[in-house]
């Protein structure tokens, strides 16, 4: 079965659309309630995990640390819930991070600028505008590229009704059934922003990819502080479950990149 | 499906149907293997198989056409994909063209054995 994975330019309209396909197929809906969990976790006020998805700008550079680590603790435990078959996934921002799942359908709601927004057309290109570089900042994905989806749905030509229907209609859709290719993939995603959220409390810049228990890391570190710095990730890494090998690359230099 | 289900594997690189036949022959299937996909055509014009098991990329008929010929001529007979060019879209291409399942390459096989007993369980389309 599919899992659908729901974002919007109006977090209320994409809620209801998103929470009436999961009632419609009988799917569980995931949205900002699992932030408490994670807020208790990690003792971090819930209040400012939501800002964070809510926010239209990233952080200052000074802030920047935390931001991405919250950031990848969302990521982390939005993942872990993905996993599960039969899910419908909303305003948290999966979709910039869901990527290369055959099964995961992702879907982008369009609400139309005057009806939903209440917004001119000169905010709302402002306010694409913002979105674009979040997401960019975030998670290096342009949210407003409609490439990035399996769906477009624009309010404008339809309705709400219309759009659940749509939806409900695509989980039936062959091309979208989980099968071992699109399953390992995300067991991948979830493994690797597991490693990342516990590497980001000691690293900036982190970057880590996840082949069946196979870990890349890639990060940015001076030349003096080099094997020290591979070592401790390896050590880090190392000890997360599910990880059986580790590799390290660590760029160093002010051209490096990662 | 049969108790003992018969098993054609198809890959042009000859090492895999040299380490998955042994390993499938000991779970007690009965597995043939063949290097291309017109010679495996022709063996499926003649020989009922449960399961057939084949790579993508292959010169002449690829595993997509096999996979076309089975759903149109044998559809009780269940595709498993297998591939070292595993995509989102390869993935979703042939799940519409009715696989059963898409694996990329490499894989244990012991993951394919799992699929194979789901396959074995699944009802005929």
């Amino acid at each position: 079965m599919p899992i659908f994975v729901v974002s919007a330019d109006a977090y209320p309209i994409g809620r209801r659309i998103a929470e009436k396909t999961a009632a419609a197929l009988g799917y569980r809906y995931i949205d900002r309630e699992i932030l408490e969990g994670i807020a208790a976790k990690h003792d971090i006020p819930e209040e400012r995990l939501n800002r964070l998805l809510d926010a239209a700008t990233p952080p200052a550079q000074i802030f920047k640390k935390n931001w991405r680590r919250q950031l990848a603790l969302i990521q982390e435990a939005t993942l872990d819930k993905l996993l599960a078959d039969h899910v419908v996934c909303h305003g948290l921002a999966a979709h910039l991070y869901v990527l290369g799942v055959s099964h995961a359908i992702r879907v982008r709601i369009i609400s139309t600028t005057d009806k939903a927004a209440g917004a001119s057309q000169t905010d709302a290109k402002q306010l694409e505008q913002l979105c674009r570089q979040w997401s960019l900042t975030a998670f290096d994905m342009d949210q407003t590229d409609p490439a990035q989806y399996d769906t477009v749905i624009r309010l404008a030509e339809t309705d709400e009704t219309e759009a659940v229907r749509t939806l409900v209609a695509m989980s039936a859709d062959s091309r979208f059934r989980a099968n071992t290719f699109s399953v390992n993939c995300l067991k991948d995603l979830e493994l690797s922003s597991r490693v990342r959220s516990q590497l980001l409390k000691d690293y900036t810049n982190i970057k880590v990819e996840a082949h069946k228990g196979t870990i890349i890391v890639r990060t940015r570190v001076s030349r003096r502080n080099r094997n020290k710095v591979i070592e401790d990730i390896k050590i880090k890494a190392g000890n997360i479950e599910g990880v059986s090998f580790v590799e390290v690359h660590a760029a160093s230099g002010l051209l490096a990149r990662l | 499906m049969n108790q003992k289900l018969k098993i054609m594997v198809v890959d042009d690189e000859a090492i895999v149907g040299k380490r998955l036949k042994p390993s499938l022959e000991s779970s007690g299937y009965t597995v043939e293997t063949f290097g291309d996909g017109r010679s495996a055509i022709a063996r499926l014009s003649k020989e009922r198989f449960d399961i057939v098991i084949t790579d993508v990329r292959m010169d002449d008929v690829d595993g997509m056409q096999i996979l076309e010929y089975v759903r149109a001529n044998i559809p009780q007979t269940k595709v498993i994909i297998i591939t070292g060019y595993a995509s989102v879209d390869l993935a979703r291409r042939a799940l519409d063209k009715g696989a059963f399942d898409f694996i990329a390459k490499p894989f244990k096989p012991g993951d394919l054995r799992t699929v194979i007993e789901k396959a074995a369980r699944a009802p005929s389309a």
